[in-house]
């Protein structure tokens, strides 16, 4: 016995020296990259050591950072400490539940009381206010709500469905009309996959569904026969895998509408970015991580699309990053779609609305970013 | 610098052991000082110069105690530097919150010049009196070198969270000592078990812990879990640190005491309080409490000695009421322990008197964590029912669930039963218990690469 515990003191110490010298001498043979796509910021390079910033503290705070920025494969470091979460249990990282059937859903976070009220006000003042447009709310339920069976058992999640109620209920004395989707998500839902499983936005076969719901309020075309179902990454994965940590090796479909011939033209104009296509989709996208930014780019201040539809109805669209897959189907139905984005939207919308020539108007959000928005209010009100 | 960093485990330690074990033997002390001056400076270089300061005056006080014959001129010496050192200590540790408080309490404006804290300051403030008592007591010789004393009162792995070392325990080993390549392996074996107590254990209780202070809504489970997730947390946080101090020293060649004793087992607080933290509590009973008289007085003059040291010792843990509140909940404890409870307790079975012992050492860390005693009072009703989100709501369930293992395995190592099944495990089948050292230690460089983990930017958009 003795000698065994003499045999592992001394093999562990070798283990210990081993182990800590094949990372050093990869951590100074290897070349420190510049970004993390996955944590999708730059990281910390090697600091420079100057007396000054020795003294200060900065020199050994960035050096610190460095050391863990430039750690040898630490991205796979971080893979096995989630894994290591779940082999302990845990179900939910960074506000992110581990669902079943592969799905990662983002925990709702509700609102504060004086924020609700603020945010509510302002959208009751504005489409009061403008009480002469045709007007729509679409605020989408996220995963947490339509797949809350998937849920971990016991999750302890926000109470979307209270919120989602509320809005119901306080914008019914206003003239908009509301559109619920929860019914006809619930029913397609065991046949229809309706959300990413590593991302936090619907599919586009769930935009399709929430554009089938609108058309009927609306008065749009009723069917999307003029778009093809394209299949145009297997390689996403979504941002809620790089925020929890888990499921990191997990990549899933990407699936687009494209519009077909029997569908309008388009012309769609960036307008802060000066920039003009044909295409409501941007093909480079594919090639990076943020494979959602396919559609319409990603997300701009004022995007104006004209089609070859000539029926005079135009409409203004304020919307989250949920509107820009649900968006090309929008183009059967309109002659204009001015959409704006509150969050990076700097202008005065009045005046855009007058110059546009605007007579519908469509909120659309998800639930999780509404709540969160304090951006939409201030462009409103 | 810490010693859950990359940085410290993958750098500095490596390099610092590297030089020490290759130095000649005469300049092992200077490569020890001078890593220790550099793992003091990392970050807030400013305080080196006023540990250094404590290191000159404490050392010529050694020298002068020494050269000193008559008695009055050797209590004069002592006297002078155990002002200096507390004065040190209470300007430091203590300016801000005796002005504060004086400022409510009398409506005065002195001024706050709100210093940070001079990291370990309470250690080797504590560390530099005993040697300087113990060479008065004539205990020891005083040291002659000033870097080997520079080197027992800076050394890197216990300046900053203890152990407090007492010079007489090292004295020799400053001198003369080595290690075997064995006796690295032991010490790594504790530095392992430390950094998972602390990387894998302490962090990921801590986050329990505060996720239910932060619960607006608390139910009675859910505020005695968040207790319990504490207590954890305090003692592997604390016990990792000491167990990663000692097995460095051991690498370095130094054997430092025990500090921790599996405290949660204790059948009493008095008994706690041999457990915990050991190296503090016999510092206070060697230089404070059997200096007033111990025990071998009146009964009066004993609970009075037991209160001025449980003052002082909840004091010693940080500048705030609540740690005085907590040293005064524990003088209270012990009293009652010594004159009233005592016999009652010791004939309880020994599963009721652990328990009891820690129900009141763990309410005990709800007045220690929160340093506003309104937040205070509001945990504290909770527990009993006041003010609570009823009984056990989801919220409670979730988290049990989520750290059901954790607490599991925690409440696991506050036994000695794992350790000792791991020497068994060490002496058996030694390749494989290398395995899993090995694992432990990929484990905690996993989450501490993670620590760094911060993605954001598009995530919401």
């Amino acid at each position: 016995m003795k000698k065994k515990r003499l045999l592992f003191l001394r093999a562990t110490a070798i283990m210990v020296l081993a182990l800590v010298a094949l990372l050093d001498v990869a951590f100074l043979i290897h070349r420190d990259r510049a970004t993390s796509p996955l944590e999708n910021r730059n990281l910390q390079q090697r600091p420079a050591m100057t007396l000054q910033g020795l003294l200060s503290g900065r020199f050994e705070s960035r050096f610190d950072s460095y050391v863990s920025d430039q750690f040898p494969l630490r991205d796979h470091w971080i893979a096995l400490k989630s894994t290591l979460d779940r082999l302990a249990g845990r179900t939910e990282s960074n506000g992110v539940f581990l669902g079943r059937d592969g799905y990662l859903i983002q925990d709702f976070k509700a609102p504060s009381e004086a924020d609700y009220r603020r945010t509510m006000d302002a959208l009751v003042d504005f489409l009061d206010r403008h009480d002469d447009l045709a007007q729509y709310v679409l605020v989408a339920p996220t995963a947490v709500t339509v797949l809350s069976d998937a849920l971990p058992a016991l999750a302890d999640a926000g109470d979307e469905v209270g919120y989602i109620h509320r809005l119901a209920e306080d914008l019914s004395e206003t003239p908009a009309t509301f559109i619920d989707l929860r019914p006809a998500f619930a029913e397609a839902k065991a046949s229809t996959q309706l959300y990413y499983r590593t991302d936090h936005h619907w599919t586009s076969d769930g935009a399709r569904l929430a554009y089938l719901e609108l058309a009927r309020a609306a008065s749009l075309p009723g069917d999307t026969d003029g778009f093809e179902r394209r299949l145009l990454s297997n390689r996403f994965q979504g941002t809620l895998s790089a925020v929890s940590g888990f499921r990191m090796n997990q990549s899933e479909d990407l699936w687009a509408y494209i519009p077909g011939d029997g569908t309008p033209q388009t012309v769609v104009t960036w307008v802060s970015e000066n920039r003009r296509s044909a295409s409501l989709y941007r093909e480079e996208s594919l090639d990076t991580r943020d494979k959602y930014a396919v559609f319409l780019g990603g997300n701009f201040p004022q995007i104006r699309i004209e089609t070859t539809v000539n029926n005079g109805r135009a409409l203004l669209i304020l919307k989250d990053s949920y509107a820009n897959c649900l968006i090309p189907f929008l183009t059967t139905g309109y002659q204009k779609l001015v959409v704006v984005d509150p969050r990076y939207f700097t202008g005065d919308l009045e005046v855009l609305m007058e110059a546009e020539g605007v007579n519908e108007v469509l909120i659309l959000y998800n639930a999780e970013t509404l709540a969160e928005d304090t951006a939409l209010r201030g462009d409103i009100e | 610098m810490v010693f859950s960093s990359l940085h410290f485990l993958y750098i500095f330690l490596p390099m610092v052991m590297l030089a020490h074990r290759f130095a000649p033997r005469r300049l092992r002390n200077g490569v020890l000082l001078v890593a220790s001056i550099w793992f003091y400076a990392w970050g807030e270089p400013v305080y080196v110069g006023l540990m250094l300061f404590s290191v000159a005056w404490n050392y010529l006080t050694g020298l002068q105690l020494g050269a000193a014959a008559r008695h009055s001129r050797r209590r004069a010496v002592l006297a002078g530097a155990v002002v200096v050192n507390l004065a040190v200590l209470g300007f430091f540790k203590y300016y801000g919150f005796l002005v504060q408080t004086l400022n409510g309490a009398l409506g005065l404006r002195l001024p706050d010049y709100q210093l940070p804290l001079p990291i370990g300051i309470s250690f080797y403030t504590f560390q530099a009196l005993s040697y300087v008592i113990d060479v008065y007591r004539g205990t020891t010789k005083p040291q002659g070198s000033l870097v080997d004393f520079a080197t027992y009162i800076t050394m890197f792995p216990q300046l900053v969270a203890g152990p407090i070392v007492k010079y007489t325990d090292i004295e020799a080993q400053l001198r003369k000592r080595g290690a075997t390549l064995a006796q690295v392996g032991q010490g790594l074996e504790r530095v392992i078990l430390g950094l998972s107590k602390k990387v894998l254990l302490a962090n990921n209780l801590g986050l329990l812990a505060d996720a239910m202070r932060a619960s607006p809504k608390l139910s009675v489970l859910s505020a005695w879990l968040g207790a319990a997730a504490y207590a954890l947390q305090i003692y592997f946080d604390f016990s990792g640190y000491s167990d990663m101090a000692i097995g460095m020293g051991r690498m370095l060649g130094f054997t430092f005491a025990e500090n921790f004793d599996y405290p949660y087992r204790a059948r009493s607080v008095t008994e706690f309080w041999r457990r915990w933290h050991i190296s503090l509590s016999s510092w206070f009973r060697d230089y404070v409490y059997i200096p007033l008289g111990g025990n071998r007085v009146g009964a009066g003059r004993h609970m009075l000695n037991l209160l001025v040291v449980w003052l002082l010792t909840g004091l010693w843990h940080g500048a705030s009421w609540n740690f005085v509140l907590w040293g005064l909940y524990y003088a209270l404890l012990l009293i009652l322990e010594k004159y009233l409870t005592g016999g009652a307790l010791s004939k309880l079975p020994a599963g009721a008197a652990r328990a009891l012992t820690l129900l009141l050492v763990t309410v005990g860390w709800v007045i220690f964590s929160n340093t506003d005693f309104a937040a205070m009072g509001r945990y504290l009703g909770c527990l009993v029912g006041i003010g609570s989100q009823g009984f056990a709501d989801r919220a409670f369930m979730y988290a049990l669930r989520s750290n059901a293992l954790l607490l599991a395995f925690a409440a696991l190592c506050c036994g000695p039963g794992l350790r000792q099944w791991q020497l068994k495990l060490t002496g058996r089948l030694p390749l494989l218990a290398v395995v899993l050292f090995a694992a432990l230690l990929v484990a905690c460089t996993a989450y501490l690469v993670h620590g760094s983990y911060n993605p954001f930017l598009y995530f919401r958009f």
